[in-house]
Parts: structure tokens; sequence; C-alpha cells
């Protein structure tokens, strides 16, 4: 039982080193997004996309865009140095509230149950709550 | 007889990890993020947890099958090399389930869930073996007569193998090595969310199997992988990320309205809805040829 925990501890000591020395490498990146690399990642995913209406918000972290083929509307959102993407249909948006150029969203999705996306803009912060509202 | 192969390994699995991350720190060939990496980890030494303290289930139902076995093979150098071969055969299809069905998808979608592809990627396992019961697929092994050590190790050795295969660093191996074993490239195709590249390459050692069955894509040069899932997770915490899949079940079966209904959401391919209203890896595949041949129509 104390070597399994023996074992134990010097693993997890391991893992802390591994991340400590990645962290000292890689530093914490976070990409910014700009609406060009926000729509090529939604082509890549989304077989066909095509871009209509998109905004980016304040921070750059995410954008919400628009396929010019249905209307649909799309949040793309950095995680690390990666994106995640989601379609916002009324299916997958619990609730939308704005508050100024504040849009407060929540997912049915465990993994990502809500985002709060600043705009530079309060126009643009409603044309995006009436966009979905369409969706 | 007891090897156990991937803690024998596990010094080397470290030294290369490091040698990798320093590789693409000073080449800038290949990623690393330390959250990415974190949870990769995290899943890798969580699966030891759970794989010792759930591996009774497993030797469990290997004593409930061998009295029915045909024979029994006997330890010898070329009976572990048939059991080894034999062993990748039954991962391949295990894997191609693993893929297909949601209920094995639900344990296999943490080893794709990292938008990175290196070394650390390899060490992300699911912790919910136990709940799957995958290892059913090891039954025909057990009933031939392999003992349940040699399953064991040449399992070990498998996994072991497939380490080295997670990583950007290398291109292409030399053309024979490629068309016989599993390698980088044939496995950067498997870990691929691009439409062409979903629902390929499930080898383990051999990629044979998957020029054998028609799952065989190769890497195209012009078309690099982006990696992860259809829809990628939007969190690190190793928890959502174990068991997702299975609260995802959950929550549809808590939905459904018929025994249809029951039997889809757990059996039928990730993302099967009964309205089709989600997106299958099928389904992208579809609308990704109709794109091409809009985009192209002479081809």
């Amino acid at each position: 039982m104390t070597n399994q925990l023996l074992y134990l501890a010097i693993s997890l000591a391991g893992v802390a080193a591994m991340v400590g020395l990645c962290a000292f490498l890689f530093g914490r990146e976070v990409v910014k997004l700009d609406t060009r690399s926000a729509a090529a990642r939604l082509a890549a995913d989304v077989p066909g996309f095509r871009l209509g209406h998109s905004a980016l918000s304040a921070d750059t972290r995410s954008a919400m865009l628009e396929d010019a083929r249905d209307g649909s509307v799309w949040l793309v959102t950095a995680r690390g140095d990666g994106f995640v993407t989601r379609r916002l249909s009324r299916r997958d948006v619990k609730s939308a509230s704005r508050e100024g150029a504040l849009l407060n969203l929540r997912f049915s999705d465990f993994t990502f149950p809500g985002a709060a996306i600043a705009f530079h803009d309060e126009d643009v912060a409603r044309d995006w709550e009436m966009r979905m509202g369409k969706a | 007889m007891h090897i156990n192969p991937t803690q024998l390994a596990t010094p080397a699995f470290i030294l290369l990890v490091v040698a990798e991350m320093l590789f693409v720190r000073f080449a800038g060939r290949g990623r690393y993020e330390v959250r990415d990496m974190a949870t990769s980890l995290i899943m890798g030494f969580g699966s030891v947890i759970f794989g010792t303290v759930f591996g009774f289930i497993f030797v469990w139902f290997a004593h409930l099958v061998m009295p029915y076995r045909l024979m029994t093979v006997a330890w010898s150098i070329p009976a572990v090399a048939i059991c080894f071969v034999l062993d990748d055969l039954t991962y391949y299809w295990w894997h191609r389930s693993a893929h297909r069905i949601r209920w094995f998808w639900a344990e296999h979608v943490t080893h794709h869930s990292s938008q990175h592809y290196n070394l650390s990627t390899a060490l992300r396992q699911p912790w919910g073996g136990f709940l799957t019961i995958g290892f059913i697929y090891k039954a025909p092994l057990l009933l031939l007569g392999f003992p349940l050590g040699m399953l064991a190790l040449v399992g070990g050795i498998n996994l072991v193998y497939q380490f080295w295969i997670h990583t950007e660093v290398i291109g292409k191996m030399p053309r024979w090595f490629e068309a016989v074993m599993n390698t980088p490239s044939h496995h950067r195709v498997h870990h691929a969310t691009n439409a062409r590249y979903l629902d390929a390459n499930y080898a383990g050692v051999f990629i044979v199997w998957d020029k054998m069955f028609g799952s065989f894509v190769p890497e195209d040069e012009n078309e690099k992988p982006r990696y992860g899932i259809v829809k990628n997770l939007a969190t690190f915490n190793p928890f959502k990320v174990a068991f997702h899949e299975f609260i995802g079940i959950a929550k549809d079966l808590k939905s459904a309205r018929s025994l249809r209904e029951v039997v889809g959401y757990i059996f039928a391919p990730p993302g099967w809805s009964p309205d089709g209203s989600r997106e299958t890896s099928d389904s992208i595949k579809q609308r990704w040829a109709q794109f091409r041949s809009a985009q192209s129509p002479a081809e």
C-alpha cells in the first residue's frame, strides 16, 4: 500500500513537472480571432459555408458569423490555442439575453454551458440577438 | 509470466514527450498547449487508476469465457507472435466499433478530444472502459485458448507501439513501412476531423487491416489534418472530458419516446438523432462530397 501511494505521488509529481516544462517552453498562448480566420475555420468545419454578416467581440476571442446560404448563425470562440465552433440554433441555445453591448448565451451543452460576448457596440449586440431569433 | 509493457515503457514515454516538446519549441514543427497537455496527462494518469480499480471486471469476464475455450495455447514465441497479430485484428474491430457505435464512442471520444496531435495526446486515455465493456472483443482470443497473461502482454505491446505514432514531428516513414505498419501519417488521418478523413485508419499496429476492410485513407499533403472531434469540447475539465458523451446519452435517453429511439441513441453512430437533425460523420461526408462535386462538376 505504501509502495502504491509512493508510486502515485511520484507519478503526480512527474505530471506536474512536465506541465511546468510545457508552460516554461510555450507560455499560455491565447488565440486572437479576426473575421477572416473565423470564417476560414467555419468553412473547414462546415462544408459549403458561405460568409454572410459577421461580427467580432471586443476582446477578439469570439466571432459570430452568418451562413449566407441559409441564414444560420454560428459562434466561433477561442479556447487555448484552438477554436470551438457551435451552431446557434433555437435547439442549441437555451437562453439569450442582452445587457447593452453584452450578449449572454446559455447552451444546452454539458461541455459548453454558456458564453458572454461583449461587442464594441450595443447596436451590433442587438442585431445578433435578432438574427439568432430568426435562425 | 507477468510483464507489463506499458509500465516498462513509461520512462521512455516521459523522455520522448520532453524531447518532442523541446523539438517543437526550437524547430517550430508541431504544437503544444499547456492546458491541453495537462488534461492529456491527467487523463492518462486517471486511466491507470481506473484500470487498476476496475481491471477485475475483465479478469472476471475472462474466467467466465475460458472454460469454453477450444484448446489451451502454451507459451512460446510463435504463439505470442500469432496472438499479437490476432489481437491487433480484434483491436481493429473494437476500434472501428468505437467510432461507429455511440456506446463505445462514449469511452473512446476522450482520446480524440484534443485539438492537438503530439505525444501527450497518446496518453489521453479514457476512464470509462469498465462501463462500455469493450473488452468483449477479446472473447474470440480467449475462446481460441490464448492465456490471459499472453493477451495482457500483447495488448500492452500494442498500446506501447501506438504511442510514437501520435506526432506531427515525423512526416512519412519508408514506403515499405507505410504499406504494412500504422505510422504517424496514417494515424494523423485517423485523428483528423476534415470530412475526407473521417472514420478512417482504425489500425493499431498493422495498417493492412484498413486496406483489407476498406477503411484506409492516405494522408493528402494538400490537406493538413485538423485534429479533435466534430463538435470540439469547450473545456479542459478531465471529468467532463471523460464522461461528457455518457451524460449526452443519458440526456437523450430521457427524451426518447420509443424503443427504436432508445436503441438508436445507444447503438447508432455518434450524432444519430430520430429526426436526422444532428450530424453524423456519414452526413458530413455526404455533404462534403456534394459540395465538392458542385464545385468541380467535371471531376
